[in-house]
């Protein structure tokens, strides 16, 4: 459509019918459908794509040599129930890698939803996960389950303590947020709260940390998970965090629209029909529950929820329909493909040191050439 | 039936006075002027029209419904607000964010029907910003952004439009083809308030003046009969020559400030 004809298109009236007689006859709205942009069309194929990709290498790298016909055997013995348990290869693929890469994936995907959710909500660039205090309730739940060797019961408990420290802090988070606002919560108010209650945290984490390092190997396995890795994790850890990860950015992805209108301005948005308190509450809630999970079973890993949804924005544009979703596959297949340089680099480097390793560099880069938008509102 | 009923509205801030018993009734097809001094709370007026802050005493009616009673997003379909100060560091292209008006008919993951495309389309040709509709908001001038505004709150087709300072920042050829464009608007059957500071374009292009002055309501009638010399002096504290054109609409001529006032 031309901007001539539009041009001599008489002024809109209310009533759809009449409006659509006046128009001259090379106007034809009829013609538009609902637009599916191809690129993003193109970004989601190509994502998907590269998930898979990015799984099948996750279970085909380690110390082990498993090929691509092994590990798709072994696979399909698990799904077909002929377990063969005197086969080490499938005991490696399906019960130490493929948990690994899934949990990895879920954790990354959370992180980076999360940062895209409180990016849009909170109309900041640097908004990420950390921001709402609640990795570093996460943290602190984990070590001290490391500390009073709590941890070592059962597999489940250090992630289950870890979340706990995360939903503590969310709780007291909106408490204290909704105290001061005489019972209305404002995002400013949470920001505020969260970044106190981090360095409460911090503090309390760390002098865990100094205690602990009185005996080696619970000051090494305290240091090692506030680094943020995946060794060991199993299928529990996908269990306790993987269905939260689900609601949670299902909730998101639900209110990408809202989080579009948002970026109007409070009034605005609330003048297109979005109950702006009630979208922000709900907003901050699943935001807190996916990273509380993703924290949980992977430990605060760095810079996905900030790096992922910049590089994608770039990709597909600020609309949150597409961000949202893709920032999921996105931050899952960073965060695979992290580990899997991670593990190849060596046996126990956590994967948290690559992602700020490469994420640090590609957001410095993105910032130097100004495609990452620094001027807050 | 009035799309929209005030009455007895009155509202504060933390106790400190805004609006004192403000009743009015607007119907289908009249296009209405709000003027006033600075602060004397046109903004807190459309605010309180759309919900957005409860009034202590009084009530507002949509189309025969108390607005308690309505959801954000019903409250969205009756009624479509064009802020002040909408932020210009959108990151959205033009045709994204006048498409955003359509969110109130739009289910949580529906996608956009043809009539939403078709709705959005009109509004952009309406405003005349049909060319911009790919171009990212933040590329755009002051102006071009206002109208962009002014699409989406047309895009939303709700029956009853509110705008606060729409042609505040456009040009003087803009201001006109904004004003028509409401004009038509209410023409075709909706009910359009619009917060103006231009009195000269009030009178000429609107139907009827409902005029705030320290948060009551001064008048509310005919241009001719709110913009007179005296009331001119009295609220805005200005001189003015006003004279009746030959269709008997005022045509105001304002001279100075009055000794004394602000």
């Amino acid at each position: 459509m031309s901007s001539a004809t539009a041009r001599s298109g008489s002024p809109a009236t209310p009533d759809s019918a009449a409006s659509r007689q006046n128009l001259p006859p090379g106007f034809m709205p009829r013609r538009a459908r609902p637009r599916v942009r191809p690129r993003v069309v193109a970004g989601f194929a190509l994502v998907l794509l590269a998930a898979v990709g990015a799984v099948v290498v996750g279970l085909l790298v380690g110390p082990a040599h498993i090929s691509v016909a092994e590990a798709v055997s072994a696979l399909a013995r698990r799904l077909t129930g002929k377990v063969d348990l005197l086969n080490w290869r499938e005991t490696v693929v399906v019960g130490v890698r493929l948990p690994r890469v899934l949990v990895g994936f879920v954790a990354g995907g959370a992180l980076a939803v999360a940062g895209a959710a409180l990016q849009g909500l909170f109309r900041n660039p640097l908004a990420e996960p950390g921001v709402l205090g609640i990795s570093s309730g996460a943290s602190l739940g984990a070590v001290l389950a490391i500390y009073f060797h709590i941890a070592g019961k059962a597999v489940w408990l250090l992630p289950a303590c870890a979340f706990a420290g995360a939903a503590l802090d969310a709780v007291l988070v909106f408490a204290i947020a909704a105290h001061l606002g005489r019972g209305r919560v404002f995002t400013g108010t949470v920001l505020l709260v969260g970044v106190a209650l981090m360095a409460l945290n911090i503090s309390m984490t760390t002098f865990v940390l100094s205690i602990s390092l009185a005996s080696y190997n619970v000051g090494r396995e305290v240091m090692y998970w506030l680094l943020g890795g995946l060794e060991g994790r199993t299928w529990d850890h996908l269990l306790l965090g993987g269905p939260a990860v689900v609601v949670g950015t299902i909730v998101i992805a639900a209110h990408a629209r809202d989080l579009d209108a948002l970026l109007l301005g409070e009034v605005s948005a609330q003048s297109v029909g979005v109950d702006v308190p009630r979208v922000r509450m709900r907003l901050v809630l699943a935001s807190a529950l996916v990273v509380g999970a993703a924290v949980a079973v992977a430990g605060p890993i760095g810079f996905v929820g900030l790096l992922v949804p910049h590089v994608l924005r770039l990709a597909v544009g600020a609309p949150h329909t597409a961000l949202v979703p893709l920032s999921f596959f996105g931050g899952g297949i960073f965060l695979v493909i992290a580990d899997v340089v991670a593990r190849s680099l060596s046996a126990d480097l956590p994967v948290g040191v690559v992602t700020a390793a490469v994420g640090a560099p590609v957001f410095l880069a993105l910032l130097v050439r100004r495609r990452v938008e620094v001027a807050g509102p | 039936m009035s799309l929209v009923e005030v009455s007895g509205l009155t509202f504060g801030y933390r106790g400190a006075p805004v609006l004192r018993d403000v009743s009015f009734a607007v119907g289908a097809g009249e296009l209405v002027a709000l003027c006033g001094p600075n602060g004397a709370g046109k903004s807190t007026l459309l605010r309180l029209l759309l919900g957005l802050h409860a009034p202590a005493a009084g009530r507002v009616t949509l189309a025969g419904t108390p607005l308690p009673s309505l959801s954000r997003r019903q409250i969205a379909r009756h009624a479509a607000l064009l802020p002040q100060d909408a932020p210009t560091d959108v990151p959205l292209s033009v045709r994204e964010a006048v498409a955003l008006g359509r969110l109130p008919h739009l289910g949580r993951l529906q996608p956009e029907t043809a009539d939403d495309v078709e709705a959005v389309v009109r509004a952009l040709a309406a405003t005349d910003t049909t060319a911009l509709a790919d171009r990212p908001i933040t590329e755009l001038s002051g102006g071009e952004r206002h109208r962009v505004h002014l699409a989406r709150a047309l895009a939303q087709e709700a029956t009853l439009l509110l705008l606060d300072e729409p042609i505040t920042g456009l040009d003087i050829a803009h201001q006109l083809a904004a004003m028509d464009l409401l004009r038509a608007t209410a023409s075709g059957g909706r009910a359009v308030i619009v917060a103006l500071h231009d009195l000269t374009l009030a009178a000429r292009r609107c139907d009827r003046v409902l005029l705030l002055a320290g948060g009551a309501l001064a008048a509310d009638s005919s241009p001719a009969e709110v913009f007179t010399r005296e009331t001119l002096a009295r609220v805005f504290g200005v001189r003015a020559d006003v004279r009746l054109d030959p269709t008997g609409r005022p045509v105001l001529d304002i001279l100075e400030t009055v000794e004394g006032s602000p």
